[in-house]
């Protein structure tokens, strides 16, 4: 063997061994939604950043990185690379879709205070009215009420009620609250 | 209508302890193994439903008066804040927090004050010519505490109505909890008794 055919072997070798804990660090991971939703893959890790998939419900992925961040995963989807949120993934394959209920609770509660608030079914998408670059998920269907959750433009809501001015929904992670009907369009 | 509610608020949540002519029906609200809030209702109230949902925990006091408003109580955690009080933000978060608090606001007002305890709370109001909605919040260990004070069908409050949403403020306390949690078990518990005593890591501290 010649000097350049023993260098490129091992360049090889180097390679290779660089790659094997890599190899050895990614595992596979499966999407869960508490609605069954889809899940987002996004360019980076970080909620505003370009869709580069949406992922379905159950579906396996494969995490690329030893490091485990409680917000981010970098993971691979049927050839996407990209980060999703790592509390919609788990290791173990979901056995089945779960049906997103309706709480009677939660909208007897704000039926209760706020009068028109009337039961609806349907879903609507957040279509952003403002600058902010999301859609504000509140706990009640009042303008200063805390924000729960930053929605990005496309995401899907399930219907739960709806106001003069507000839906009671739920976002594809589960959580229920409040949003603006500025912010939304109906499907 | 600024100047007049900044006043209010700033005798009210110093003294609004003191005000209170007497002792109240108390409820505490146990989420085990998360917190335990416990506070004195405003006479005629009544904590009518309490619910645990996607991490928030939604109270409303009601009334069978009509001419007294509806008192809502939020709490919900927030990662981003995840052990941190209001006392501890730097000026640019709370700047970033009263903007996605005034998002629909048409003229949002802002009042910062302190409890008696040392609690940093911050009222959010629309200046206009009748204040129908009042709402103060505070961030006590990662938890947002929010108590949402609005009109009956959209009436005025009155400044009355005011201080006694503020004397339930200045009395509420807030701590740790450390009960385990035992599966398919209901987190909430709720006692008809007031546990306003100091503790270590009550927000009184």
């Amino acid at each position: 063997m010649n000097r350049k055919g023993l260098s490129l072997m091992l360049a090889a070798v180097l390679l290779a061994a660089l790659l094997i804990p890599v190899a050895a660090s990614a595992k596979t991971m499966y999407v869960y939604t508490k609605n069954g939703g889809e899940l987002n893959m996004r360019e980076s890790a970080n909620p505003s950043s370009q869709v580069l998939v949406k992922i379905p419900f159950g579906a396996a992925v494969e995490v690329t990185s030893s490091l485990e961040d409680p917000t981010w995963t970098p993971c691979v989807y049927n050839g996407f690379s990209g980060f999703v949120m790592t509390k919609f993934l788990q290791k173990n394959k979901p056995d089945k879709k779960p049906d997103p209920q309706r709480d009677p609770t939660d909208v007897d509660l704000m039926n209760s205070i706020f009068k028109d608030m009337a039961v609806k079914d349907g879903t609507v998408v957040v279509s952003l009215a403002k600058p902010s670059g999301y859609g504000a998920m509140r706990w009640a269907p009042a303008k200063s009420a805390r924000m729960i959750d930053k929605l990005p433009e496309g995401t899907e809501l399930s219907v739960l009620a709806k106001g003069t001015h507000w839906y009671q929904v739920m976002s594809p992670d589960g959580r229920v609250g409040f949003i603006y009907d500025s912010f939304v369009q109906p499907q | 209508m600024k100047k007049i509610i900044a006043l209010l608020l700033c005798g009210l949540l110093l003294f609004g302890a003191a005000l209170a002519d007497e002792a109240p029906a108390g409820k505490t609200i146990i989420v085990k193994g998360e917190f335990a809030i416990t506070a004195k209702l405003p006479e005629g109230y009544t904590l009518e439903v309490t619910k645990i949902k996607s991490g928030a925990v939604a109270g409303a006091l009601v009334s069978e008066d009509e001419t007294k408003p509806e008192i809502l109580l939020g709490i919900s955690f927030s990662e981003e804040f995840d052990d941190r009080k209001l006392n501890d933000l730097s000026e640019e978060e709370i700047q970033d927090l009263l903007a996605e608090t005034d998002e629909l606001f048409s003229n949002p007002q802002h009042v910062i004050q302190e409890t008696s305890h040392g609690t940093k709370l911050i009222g959010v109001y629309e200046d206009s010519a009748e204040l129908s909605q009042f709402d103060i919040f505070t961030l006590w260990n990662g938890y947002f505490v929010e108590v949402l004070v609005i009109g009956r069908e959209g009436h005025p409050l009155t400044q009355d109505q005011l201080k006694m949403v503020n004397e339930v403020i200045s009395d509420m306390w807030m701590k740790a909890d450390d009960t385990p949690l035992a599966e398919g078990e209901d987190p909430i518990v709720i006692l008809d008794e007031y546990h306003g005593e100091g503790a270590e890591d009550s927000w009184a501290k």
